[in-house]
């Protein structure tokens, strides 16, 4: 028996596949990956920011920010910002005068405020499919049964025939599984040290964890925004140990949420 | 022709709440002034017993113990009158209302169909006698003049030889001049408008403004008068007449789609592209439903309009009564302008461009002009005031920089927030604080950067605020401020958060 002939079948059948899945989606429109710091950058592809309860919820809009700033750049294209329907915890609007310290120009930057869960999820779905936008960034804290599996691959597909970066702000303790791409977790980290100032807090700083990667590869870091380069760098930590992730415990979310 | 309302506030209210009509009781409405509550409208038996708007209500009350007095709703009087005033078309297209109560209609040319000017008002007068308002009509040559003679009560047609004659002994209040300007020109002894004939128009304009003989000249046709139209219609157009009504709203869909295929030809083959686009449903029994779309930019794309479009009826599908159906469709285009021919496809760029406007327009069209905005900078260095939020549609303002030395937070509550705040020192940065009942300790803080109120507002000026970026023991950081500095401005200032950095 001769296992030859069935190889090219085989190759054959997973190009079709392949073709099938992609609906030949142009992926070079998208533009090539690239690393910021240790994070890969995927372009076309859902990311998902999952943040610890909604105290570290500007934390981790300082890192989206960071992210779709740079993809802004890259891509000349406007950043969406999607914002959390009403009956959350409100944690405010993003600041025209602060986006520039992570390298936002204000004027790339449409903010939508959706009034429900379902217009922000078809907002989110619009701008993810509009080929003028570079990054989408949408906060949804709350966990809501519109956002499941089907509407995060709904919006995977819509990203890759546009090229867009749709970022996903959810919480570490909505447990719906996601078609995203990769998957963060993040958590504000003590800043690191100014060094004109020793009480004064200095370049702002993440605790990062790599949970799922389609490319493979997982791990955990301390990344740190530099204000005067602006580049995100891995932080080197010494001195103080940063509080493990875990200590900050669901209860907490659901205690206020 | 001019159709005045006189008791429009009174007489709607009547015919929505048929019970106030039932006692014979007078009416009055009153509004709000300065804390105290003034008549605003009144019915003719309130009239008749010597109250007057602006009177004090209390003193209404006062003179009639049997007075029932009704907030005034002006909002609410304007859009039933557009709603009124927009059935006048079974006349004429040209209609408009400037002021609520007063409408013109423009039946030139349109008297034939029903017989004569006089046959237009009588028709007119009749059924609104019928409806229950009190109208005064009057037609003549110009608006000015029909507006005159409708006021003065002289009803019926006044043909345009002898509008001057007419108009002589009127009183001069009828001009539309203001209430101010009629004062005056009564003390003068102007009292009727033949008096201004022939006066000087030099020393006129100088005593009274140039309102004065702009109304004069306006009614006596030596000006022309340029009303605004309460529905103008568009100059590029297309339509679809139906021989068979059509009731469903997925059939409008259907014909919108198609007229955004033929007027988008029209305006591309002209150079131009629409800001507005209105679609008109005419029904079969004379009433009309209408749907805009507003775009950020031109366009001319039918596919874009036709999208917008089908966005927007299908939101209003239960709104949209089709009644018997549906025989004319017409798609407009307004505030139309030229737009460069676009190859949209030869340049990413301007198809990126051209998406993202596409964007937006989908966007503000579903959820509404004021969710999806943009960020602009303003120039104040008041925290709350450095930005705002502003229709992505609306056109851009001057740019403003911002200091890129300033270290500001990526997010801000719109409200600040005040917090329990533990100072070691009085005038230091916070050990600790508490914010919706939870305590920070806090590690790091950096300020006061101090920040005053505008110079400008020397009255009520705000306390000035020292401003401090703090971090908790997690490394959440905040930036929270102090309102009034101890001693100079406040007994105990207060503590605030303001926003939250990254």
């Amino acid at each position: 028996m001769s296992a030859l002939p069935v190889r090219p079948k085989l190759d054959a059948l997973r190009r079709r596949i392949e073709t099938l899945e992609r609906k030949g989606a142009p992926a070079a429109r998208a533009g090539s990956a690239f690393a910021l710091g240790p994070l890969t950058v995927a372009p076309g592809a859902l990311h998902e920011i999952r943040v610890f309860g909604w105290r570290d919820a500007p934390a981790a809009s300082g890192l989206a920010l960071a992210i779709s700033g740079k993809i802004a750049a890259r891509t000349r294209k406007p950043v969406v910002f999607i914002r959390e329907p009403r009956g959350y915890i409100s944690i405010g609007r993003a600041y025209a005068c602060g986006l520039s310290s992570f390298g936002v120009d204000p004027a790339d930057i449409i903010v939508v405020s959706p009034e429900s869960a379902k217009e922000a999820l078809w907002a989110t779905e619009e701008a993810a499919g509009a080929s003028g936008v570079g990054a989408v960034v949408i906060e949804f804290l709350k966990p809501h049964k519109l956002l499941d599996l089907t509407a995060t691959r709904r919006l995977q597909l819509a990203a890759e025939a546009s090229g867009t970066t749709p970022i996903f702000l959810r919480s570490a303790g909505d447990a719906t599984p996601s078609a995203a791409r990769t998957r963060w977790r993040i958590a504000a980290a003590p800043s690191a040290a100014d060094s004109y100032d020793l009480k004064a807090s200095g370049n702002p700083r993440w605790r990062v964890e790599l949970e799922k990667c389609r490319a493979g590869g997982r791990g955990a870091w301390v990344l740190e925004w530099d204000y005067e380069t602006g580049e995100l760098r891995e932080a080197a930590v010494h001195g103080r140990a940063l509080p493990e992730m875990a200590d900050r415990s669901f209860e907490e979310i659901a205690a206020v949420a | 022709m001019a159709v005045l309302f006189p008791k429009w506030p009174t007489d709607r209210l009547k015919k929505s709440q048929p019970s106030l009509d039932q006692g014979g009781a007078p009416l009055a409405l009153y509004e709000r002034a300065q804390s105290a509550l003034r008549l605003y409208a009144l019915d003719a038996a309130a009239e008749s017993l010597g109250l007057f708007p602006g009177q004090a209500l209390a003193d209404a009350r006062a003179i009639c113990p049997h007075l029932v007095a009704v907030e005034a709703r002006p909002l609410e009087d304007a859009k039933a009158f557009q709603k009124l005033c927009a059935r006048f078309m079974r006349y004429s297209p040209a209609v408009s209302v400037q002021r609520t109560g007063e409408a013109f209609v423009d039946v030139t040319g349109c008297e034939r169909l029903f017989g004569g000017e006089a046959a237009i008002l009588a028709d007119l007068a009749r059924r609104l006698e019928a409806a229950g308002f009190s109208a005064k009509i009057a037609v003549a040559g110009t608006p000015g003049a029909a507006f005159a003679f409708a006021a003065a009560g002289v009803g019926g047609v006044i043909a345009a030889p002898e509008t001057k004659a007419a108009l002589a002994p009127l009183p001069i209040d009828v001009l539309r001049i203001d209430a101010a300007v009629a004062e005056r020109l009564r003390r003068m002894g102007l009292k009727r408008v033949g008096q201004l004939y022939d006066m000087p128009r030099a020393p006129l304009t100088a005593r009274f403004g140039k309102e004065l003989l702009m109304r004069l000249d306006q009614a006596l046709a030596r000006e022309t008068e340029a009303l605004p139209l309460l529905f103008p219609a568009p100059h590029d157009y297309a339509e679809m007449r139906f021989a068979e009504p059509i009731s469903s709203i997925d059939a409008a869909m259907e014909s919108a789609r198609k007229l955004a295929g033929d007027l988008g030809e029209t305006l591309l083959k002209a150079g131009k592209g629409g800001r507005r686009f209105e679609l008109t449903l005419f029904r079969v029994d004379n009433q009309m439903a209408r749907v805009s779309v507003r775009t950020s930019a031109a366009t001319n794309s039918p596919a874009h309009i036709a999208r917008l479009f089908d966005m927007r009826l299908d939101g209003l599908r239960s709104d949209i009564d089709a009644g018997f159906g549906f025989e004319l469709v017409r798609l407009g285009a307004f505030e139309t302008e030229k737009t460069p021919a676009l190859q949209h496809e030869a340049f990413d760029r301007a198809a990126a461009d051209a998406a993202l406007s596409e964007l937006k327009d989908r966007l503000s069209n579903r959820l509404g002009a004021r969710r999806v905005c943009r960020l602009d900078l303003k120039d104040s260095h008041l925290p709350e005031h450095a930005d705002a939020l502003v229709p992505a549609t609306a056109p851009p303002a001057a740019a403003v920089d911002a200091d890129p030395g300033l270290r500001r937070p990526v997010k801000i509550l719109s409200h600040p927030e005040e917090i329990e705040a533990l100072a070691q020192i009085p005038d230091g940065p916070p050990a600790r604080f508490s914010w919706r009942r939870v305590s920070y300790r806090l590690v790091r803080a950096s300020g006061p950067e101090r920040i005053a109120d505008e110079w400008r507002r020397q009255e009520n000026a705000k306390p000035t605020r020292d401003y401090y970026r703090v971090e908790d023991e997690e490394g959440r950081r905040y930036w929270i401020y102090r309102e009034g500095l101890y001693e100079r401005e406040a007994g105990t200032p207060r503590w605030f958060l303001h926003g939250f950095f990254a």
